[in-house]
């Protein structure tokens, strides 16, 4: 069964226009940092500086892409449908965390190697492929604590506006407090202020952009421990919510 | 007898005001079941908890179907895609998307020319359509309508009326909410009345039928001896009008006439006052609310 809602879901998904929309604004976005990197430094910029930089817009973007999905499942009645066709709960949350993880893959994916082809040709090349790979892995997981935040909020918001005011809020959030906390850590070296950013994900991201991780291993353990947390959080409420 | 939706002391609470109170039902297999009820009555809660949308607060659900479907108030489409994509989605998530062929579900609700056409510029009949012919996928054993005649054209009203009664004869069982009691009546082969999130009264339509043969409205001339009559002939009647009674029994006119007469009450208009499931229903509230 959890198959079928997975290939129903990703039907849905790939028959809307969302996914592309989303694809499209990160390619925008990489070809915004690309064309800044390229022409306002005066000196040679390595590739290690571009290749993850539109990820600073990717949380955001991702939290409309999930609000829109999950909601759009609460507008059109495919949540209904589901729960119809298979009285499982805790499947259905975790097929469609799935299916949003696998479109919200897809934009990462994209991103990525479209900026890594796009700057191969344009910036010098002071990385190895394994270090690209390896951080390329770690923005996999930062994309699950993502994800799996994003979709419990929209499961329980289920308007798509509410949705979207609340998970792009708190994207931008996470993105000032990274920023703010950032510039606290390059002053004073606080070990809760360096917690708190090791667990914002767009703390993570401030890492993963300048390719300077301090504790890649440490963090990628976090953001599973982050993931499970809240899919747990998740199927538990999503169990005792009422679906209008 | 065999039931496929069987319910056991269900109630559901919403800021401290019950909408269900400990209902208790059963669906028999085979039938068009219509539930009946005022607005508020918890007519939809009790659709949403047998269809899991909703958790009863105590109470047992049992669902004796292996596939279901449910069309709850909104129908459930996907207004992006066409007709076709929409059967598709709903074969997928029913892992029958290599058996059958989407044209076959809209052909079989009268919707095979609407070819690509999006959903977002049906008509609201054909919608509701596009909807049943979604929920005929998995060949369903129990299908649950919740208002389905809503909005719908006198054409659309008697479409919809010949696929439920073509698909009960199929087997479906039928599970209906509907203000449209002059419809429920002429399908409907079983009733459950309820009100204030409790059920008031179950019947087939059968029984329906006998126990609402109608009534006699008689006139007559003298109101102490037609009440002396009454009462000890144990007949119930209500008062229409001063000297105009409405009398619910199996006594034929004439029983009547004669029987009164020996009590030296005269009649002087009689005649049968047939009962509509609207009439019945609108008594049943009253003598409830009493």
């Amino acid at each position: 069964m959890t198959n079928r809602i997975l290939k129903a879901e990703l039907y849905k998904i790939f028959h809307e226009k969302w996914l592309y929309l989303a694809c499209f604004f990160m390619i925008i976005f990489s070809i915004g940092f690309i064309l800044m990197q390229k022409t306002a430094m005066s000196y040679t910029v390595g590739i290690n500086r571009v290749v993850f930089l539109p990820m600073v817009m990717y949380g955001i973007v991702i939290s409309v892409l999930i609000s829109v999905f999950v909601s759009e499942e609460f507008d059109d009645g495919f949540i209904r449908n589901k729960i119809i066709a298979n009285n499982n709960r805790r499947e259905i949350y975790l097929t469609g965390l799935l299916s949003n993880l696998i479109a919200s893959l897809i934009v990462y994916i994209i991103t990525a190697l479209f900026t890594l082809i796009v700057s191969y040709f344009l910036f010098s090349i002071n990385i190895s492929i394994w270090d690209y790979v390896l951080y390329f892995i770690f923005g996999i997981f930062i994309m699950l604590v993502f994800v799996g935040i994003f979709y419990l909020i929209s499961i329980a918001v289920g308007k798509k506006s509410k949705a979207i005011i609340i998970n792009m809020g708190l994207a931008f959030i996470m993105l000032i407090a990274a920023l703010i906390m950032n510039g606290m850590l390059m002053a004073d070296n606080n070990s809760l202020i360096q917690f708190l950013f090791d667990i914002n994900p767009y703390g993570q991201t401030a890492q993963l952009t300048s390719m300077k991780s301090l504790d890649m291993r440490e963090s990628i353990k976090i953001d599973a421990f982050l993931f499970i947390i809240f899919t747990i959080c998740g199927i538990k409420y999503f169990n005792k919510k009422d679906i209008n | 007898m065999n039931s496929i939706v069987s319910i056991k002391n269900i109630s559901k609470k919403f800021d401290k005001t019950y909408v269900l109170d400990g209902v208790t039902i059963n669906i028999p297999k085979g039938s068009i079941c219509g539930l009946v009820g005022p607005n508020g009555a918890g007519k939809t809660t009790l659709l949403r908890i047998i269809t899991s949308l909703q958790n009863a607060d105590s109470g047992q659900v049992n669902v004796n179907a292996n596939v279901f479907s449910g069309l709850i108030e909104e129908p459930a489409l996907f207004y992006e895609m066409n007709a076709s994509q929409n059967i598709t989605q709903q074969l997928i998530l029913y892992g029958l998307e290599n058996e059958f062929n989407p044209n076959d579900f809209l052909e079989y609700v009268g919707l095979e020319d609407t070819n690509n056409k999006k959903v977002k510029h049906f008509s609201l009949g054909m919608k509701q359509k596009l909807a049943i012919a979604m929920m005929l996928v998995g060949n369903p054993e129990l299908i649950i309508l919740d208002e389905p005649m809503n909005g719908l054209d006198p054409q659309g009203i008697i479409s919809l009326r010949n696929l439920i009664l073509k698909l009960n004869k199929e087997g479906v069982t039928f599970l209906i909410s509907s203000h449209l009691l002059y419809e429920l009546e002429k399908i409907a082969t079983d009733f459950i009345f309820i009100n204030h999130g409790k059920i008031i009264s179950e019947m087939t339509s059968e029984e329906f039928s006998n126990a609402n043969k109608g009534y006699i409205q008689l006139e007559v001339n003298d109101r102490d001896s037609f009440e002396k009559a009454m009462n000890d002939l144990e007949i119930p009647y209500v008062e229409a009008d001063n000297l105009k009674m409405n009398i619910f029994s199996n006594y034929t006119i004439t029983d009547l006439i004669i029987k009164l007469n020996d009590y030296g009450c005269i009649v002087t208009k009689c005649f049968n006052v047939e009962t509509s499931l609207e009439e019945f229903f609108i008594r049943l509230m009253d003598e409830n609310d009493k």
